[in-house]
């Protein structure tokens, strides 16, 4: 006779547990698998700008960019670079009065991240007064360029 | 106008009959450069050894181009000559400076060169000899007198003087490192291996074999013993 009393309570404990538990299990959901951090891709190598002066420091950047020379100035050109390659060539060609090439050289290198790289020119007997050009390339490739001109 | 332009194209006008023919600037100042080298060579040596179509000839003569320097001078068709064997004719160093004095690089003057040379020279010499009076003696000398390398000469009007670059000094540095260097390529050798068997494993030719024992005389004494075990350095091809 007491059967079926008890056997409806027990009913009504599981299902209780059971709404619990599923309240539970909404609540805090199982931690997600840990997943491998992705590898870290390094930037693609690029030319972020160039800018001229008269020194340059050990970071191979020029103190104050200048854009006009006096006559017995060595000038730099500071090129600054991001992102990482395994071998660069940049160069440098610098022309006067728009087609006379005054000088070319190039430096290859292996950045892993931000760099820069100056290219200099000097003339013992003194500047020409006149308009000049650096263009920058990267293996041939125009980068950019900067115009400045000799003072009288 | 520079002396040598307006030369140039009455020159090579004449070839066609006509008159106007257009003479690129750089061309002009490239064969400005060539005959005031001569010229200068010739100053240089007292003046007696010439500085003229002959001086040339003897160049290429140097270099074993003789003969296609008298394609130039004779009748019929030019023999052509690359950029690199005129290059050996006048050295890098006066190219670098003849090029950079017309605005160009040293491998745009030599392919221009090339190109007009053997023109120039064709019709400076339209009987198929070096005339009795040497057109490029002529022409260098005023030429010297124009660029103010020598006594004498008269700068024609509204021609200005290129500056001179030649003694530009230039470098460069990088907080970036220099790539690195591959590793050098090594091979064990094994029983029954030969030099000649090396070379055709690693360059497809086994006459290649000298360069594997030149890069190994540290450890070949003779290119016909080696050792099984032996680890040889494989240059480059």
């Amino acid at each position: 006779m007491h059967h079926p009393k008890r056997f409806g309570a027990a009913l009504a404990l599981g299902l209780a547990l059971a709404i619990v538990s599923g309240c539970e299990r909404s609540e805090t959901p199982p931690p997600a698998p840990a997943q491998p951090a992705p590898a870290a891709t390094p930037a693609p190598f690029a030319v972020k700008g160039v800018s001229l002066g008269s020194s340059i420091g050990a970071d191979k950047r020029v103190g104050s960019p200048m854009s006009t020379f006096a006559k017995g100035d060595t000038i730099y050109a500071s090129v600054a670079t991001e992102g990482a390659s395994p071998s660069v060539t940049l160069a440098a060609r610098w022309t006067y009065e728009g087609a006379q090439v005054v000088n070319e050289s190039s430096q290859t290198i292996a950045p892993a991240g931000p760099a820069a790289t100056e290219f200099h020119i000097a003339k013992p007997d003194g500047w020409p007064p006149g308009k000049y050009r650096v263009e920058i390339s990267a293996n041939g490739v125009a980068v950019g360029s900067q115009e400045f001109s000799v003072a009288e | 106008m520079g002396v040598l332009e307006q030369l140039l194209r009455e020159t090579l006008g004449g070839a066609d009959g006509s008159a106007g023919t257009v003479v690129a600037p750089q061309s002009s100042s490239l064969i400005e450069g060539v005959i005031a080298m001569l010229a200068a060579q010739s100053g240089a040596q007292g003046g007696s050894a010439g500085g003229g179509i002959q001086a040339l000839a003897r160049m290429f003569q140097k270099q074993g181009l003789g003969d296609v320097f008298a394609s130039w001078v004779g009748a019929g068709q030019n023999a052509a000559i690359s950029p690199e064997q005129l290059g050996q004719v006048f050295g890098g160093d006066q190219l670098s400076h003849i090029s950079q004095r017309a605005g160009v690089s040293t491998g745009e003057g030599l392919g221009m060169l090339a190109q007009i040379l053997p023109l120039v020279i064709d019709r400076l010499t339209p009987q198929g000899q070096v005339p009795k009076q040497d057109p490029l003696l002529d022409l260098g000398q005023r030429l010297l007198g124009q660029l103010g390398g020598a006594k004498g000469g008269t700068r024609m009007a509204g021609d200005k003087p290129k500056p001179d670059f030649s003694n530009v000094t230039s470098g460069s540095s990088s907080t970036a490192p220099p790539p690195a260097k591959p590793a050098a390529k090594t091979y064990t050798v094994v029983a029954g291996d030969s030099l000649s068997k090396i070379a055709k494993k690693f360059y497809g030719n086994a006459n290649q074999w000298k360069k594997i024992f030149e890069a190994n005389t540290d450890i070949i004494k003779n290119p016909d013993l080696i050792k099984p075990g032996q680890t040889l350095k494989i240059p480059d091809a």
